[in-house]
């Protein structure tokens, strides 16, 4: 009787193993596909890229057309949007794209660009920033335009806002010099009002 | 009568003056008695800008019992001289220019018996001089004869070249062995002058505006402490035009104030040390200031609304022999600050109007300085006047243009085409408004000369209505042909956010072509500075524990069943 038992048990192990990893990918937490639609890490080589950027000239302003960041491997398009119904700037569409406020000032004018990302996604697909508070001090940000140009922003600090704080120096600012400040959610997930704790916003400065 | 013999003298004179370079020449000369004329040298001949142009002769009688006479000595307006009115004179036989002669003399009394004025000649003209002085003096005397103008004219320096004494017969006259050479030296005694503008009258958070100072001549020891702004900063003075100078204005943060201006001062000179007479800029507005919003915690700032203009050209203009095929092309053109989406193009008798170029990034939205064509063909079996209405969209603002044209159907005759463009100075005003200026262009991009040509706005009233006379109107005809521009301006206060329409109209062969412009002002039209966005989702934790539990579960109950087996 015994072999008899551990043949069943063994039977139970590899059904119940093949069920576990089925529901693993039903809820994404292992999935080949979700890879991230974004211009990832596998997809910059971070030397061509700024020997690329070497080679462009840095002219003035058009409307922007993607957004790269080496240091965390970042390539997205960007999309423009304005406000919400509750006056909120508006985001991008998924978890791949970057949205500018196209209200606001233009990268590479004087003032604050403003452009946003998602960070995480629904069934945990990667989104484009989720490693923006990676960004450092001195970390270059690319804003290809839509002539092909390309604008450069170094970023000079980060913080953390409440999601209903003031967020008049994101969007404004008055020293004539040209910013990049670049928004994603960041602390604990609030179930309540269904939205992060708080807003991390990176500030960038035109190089 | 002894004192008769020596006072009463009588001279004649003849007056010369001005001449340049070395043509002119004058004569004097002795009349019915004994002794020299002469006239004394360049010392004595000046030129004083300050008042006007002035020039003055001094002749010297060194012997008594000689009276001179005029000879209708010639000479020439010199360069630089600035008549009130060009126009050469038929007249040359007679001076000149819009002032009047004088003479005086330091001992006797002078009496001016031609002072021919208020001729006017043109600079080089040749003309000749007939002013005749009599003077009763003392001998010897000096006898001063000037020509003062009335108008303040520039004067360059030149030279008078003074031939004298030519006894013809009158009395022992002693001729001057050669024309004196008198220079004359235009002293440079007008003021330096200087205008401030400014290209941003109304300054908003995070806005400077360039500030340009245009001299009159070029200045000297004008510098950043002569200008005096108010509740700002004026950075570094870029003087590589020395004549247009420019620098960048900076407002103070967080202020509000409706009434400000540049002014520069009067501590510097032009190159011959005349002090500077300063000015004031326009006047400017300033808000740097928040307020909070009523909602949505944010702060308000203004938006700018967009501007377009549409130019629409039928093709043929006319159909002489009867009904056929047209095609309407228009030219749509972002001619404001910011992109305009959402454009459409909506015709009343002619469809489709499709874009046939000028997107070139595709992306829909009508760029700044990006010109679209538009065209769209239709058959007419009638004469047609077709109307287009463009509408496009910016920060929540439309902007709207209307295009008409005419075409003849069965008749020769080529329709009028007039197009009229309308721009503010400024697209936003903070509250409570202030001053617009609309700048309207008017112009014929048609094949026939617009006659009756007239310009008005709906909530401007400076506009002439029916033109007279524009300097644009190049040949002076009246008539404003595809050539000729005409320009325009009307300032209007505004309190609130005002569309207005602007109207041109002209005529040819019996018909009227009319155009309209129209253009938004905002006044302290505000939005919110947005919250931040919301872009985030549930974080992977959030997930995970569903498919933990559930596996836990279920591998619980495997373990149970495995236990409970071997148990039995």
């Amino acid at each position: 009787m015994q072999p008899k038992i551990s043949l069943i048990w063994s039977w139970f192990i590899v059904v119940i193993t093949g069920i576990m990893f089925y529901l693993l990918i039903v809820f994404g937490i292992y999935s080949p596909q979700n890879t991230p639609k974004v211009k990832s890490a596998e997809s910059i080589n971070s030397l061509e890229f700024l020997e690329n950027i070497a080679s462009l000239d840095q002219i003035s302003s058009g409307l922007p057309i993607r957004l790269i960041i080496p240091k965390i491997f970042i390539k997205a398009n960007v999309e423009y949007v304005g406000l919400t119904p509750s006056g909120a700037m508006d985001v991008p569409k998924g978890p791949a794209e970057v949205a500018w406020y196209s209200l606001g000032t233009r990268p590479g004018e004087k003032g604050n660009a403003v452009i946003a990302g998602h960070s995480g996604w629904r069934n945990n697909i990667p989104a484009v920033f989720d490693n923006l508070h990676k960004l450092r001090k001195g970390d270059k940000i690319y804003i290809e335009g839509e002539k092909g140009e390309i604008l450069t922003f170094i970023v000079r600090e980060s913080k953390t806002y409440k999601p209903k704080a003031n967020a008049y120096d994101v969007f404004i600012s008055n020293d004539g010099l040209a910013h990049l400040n670049l928004i994603t959610c960041t602390g604990f997930w609030n179930k309540i009002a269904k939205t992060h704790s708080d807003r991390l916003v990176v500030f960038a400065d035109r190089e | 009568m002894k004192n008769l013999k020596k006072i009463c003298l009588f001279f004649v004179f003849t007056t010369l003056v001005l001449v340049s370079s070395f043509t002119g020449y004058q004569t004097v000369q002795a009349v019915g008695g004994q002794g020299t004329a002469t006239i004394d040298g360049a010392a004595n001949v000046t030129v004083d800008q300050a008042t006007s142009h002035k020039f003055t002769v001094v002749l010297t009688i060194g012997t008594s019992g000689i009276t001179a006479d005029a000879q209708n000595p010639t000479f020439t307006i010199p360069a630089g001289f600035t008549a009130p009115d060009a126009t050469p004179v038929a007249n040359a036989g007679l001076v000149v220019a819009d002032g009047d002669w004088s003479v005086s003399a330091a001992g006797g009394i002078c009496t001016v018996e031609n002072p021919t004025a208020g001729l006017t000649v043109a600079v080089g003209q040749l003309i000749t001089v007939d002013v005749t002085t009599t003077c009763t003096v003392a001998v010897p005397d000096t006898i001063t004869l000037t020509y003062q103008g009335q108008s303040a004219s520039a004067m360059a320096a030149t030279a008078l070249v003074i031939a004298t004494a030519d006894d013809i017969g009158w009395g022992a006259v002693t001729p001057i062995a050669a024309p004196p050479t008198i220079t004359v030296i235009a002293t440079d005694v007008t003021a330096p002058t200087v205008t401030v503008t400014m290209d941003d009258a109304a300054l908003n958070i995070g806005d400077t505006s360039l500030v340009t100072f245009t001299f009159s001549e070029t200045p000297v020891g004008f510098t950043t402490a002569d200008v005096t702004v108010a509740n700002g900063s004026i950075g570094a003075i870029d003087a590589s035009n020395p004549l247009v100078q420019t620098a960048t204005y900076t407002p103070t943060n967080s202020i509000t104030d409706a009434t400000n201006v540049i002014s520069v001062g009067t501590a510097w000179t032009d190159a011959a040390l005349n002090t500077g007479v300063g000015d004031d800029s326009p006047n400017y507005t300033i808000d740097t200031t928040t307020s909070a919003s009523s909602g949505g915690g944010g702060q308000f700032i203004s938006l700018v609304p967009p501007l377009i203009d549409v130019v629409k050209i039928p093709n043929p203009l006319s159909l002489p022999a009867g009904g056929g095929p047209v095609t309407y092309t228009y030219t749509l053109s972002n001619i404001g600050t910011v992109p305009v989406t959402n454009i459409t193009m909506v015709g009343d008798t002619c469809n489709p109007i499709a874009l046939a170029s000028g997107d070139n990034n595709n992306n829909a939205i009508l760029d700044v300085n990006e010109i679209w064509t538009h065209r769209c063909s239709t058959t007419l079996s009638a004469t047609h006047t077709n109307i287009v209405t463009t509408t496009g969209w910016a920060n929540g603002i439309s902007a709207v243009d209307i295009a008409n044209a005419t075409v003849v159907v069965g008749l020769p005759v080529v329709p009028p085409l007039i197009h009229v463009v309308k721009k503010p100075n400024i697209f936003v005003l903070p509250a409570p408004g202030g001053t617009v200026t609309y700048t309207y262009t008017v112009t014929n991009p048609g094949t026939v000369p617009l006659s009756n040509v007239n310009i008005t706005d709906n909530k401007c009233t400076g506009l002439p209505g029916r033109v007279l006379g524009h300097p644009g109107d190049l040949n002076k005809n009246s008539l404003l042909e595809n050539n000729e521009t005409w320009s325009f301006t009307c300032q209007t206060n505004l309190t609130q956010t005002t569309t207005n329409t602007g109207t041109a109209t002209g005529d040819a062969n019996n018909l009227t072509a009319t155009d309209f412009a129209l253009a938004t002002v905002v006044v302290n039209t505000s939005t919110v500075v947005p919250s931040l966005p919301k872009t985030g989702f549930p974080p992977k934790e959030e997930n995970i524990p569903i498919v933990v539990f559930l596996s836990i579960f279920m591998f619980s109950s495997l373990l149970c069943i495995v236990w409970k087996q071997q148990n039995v």
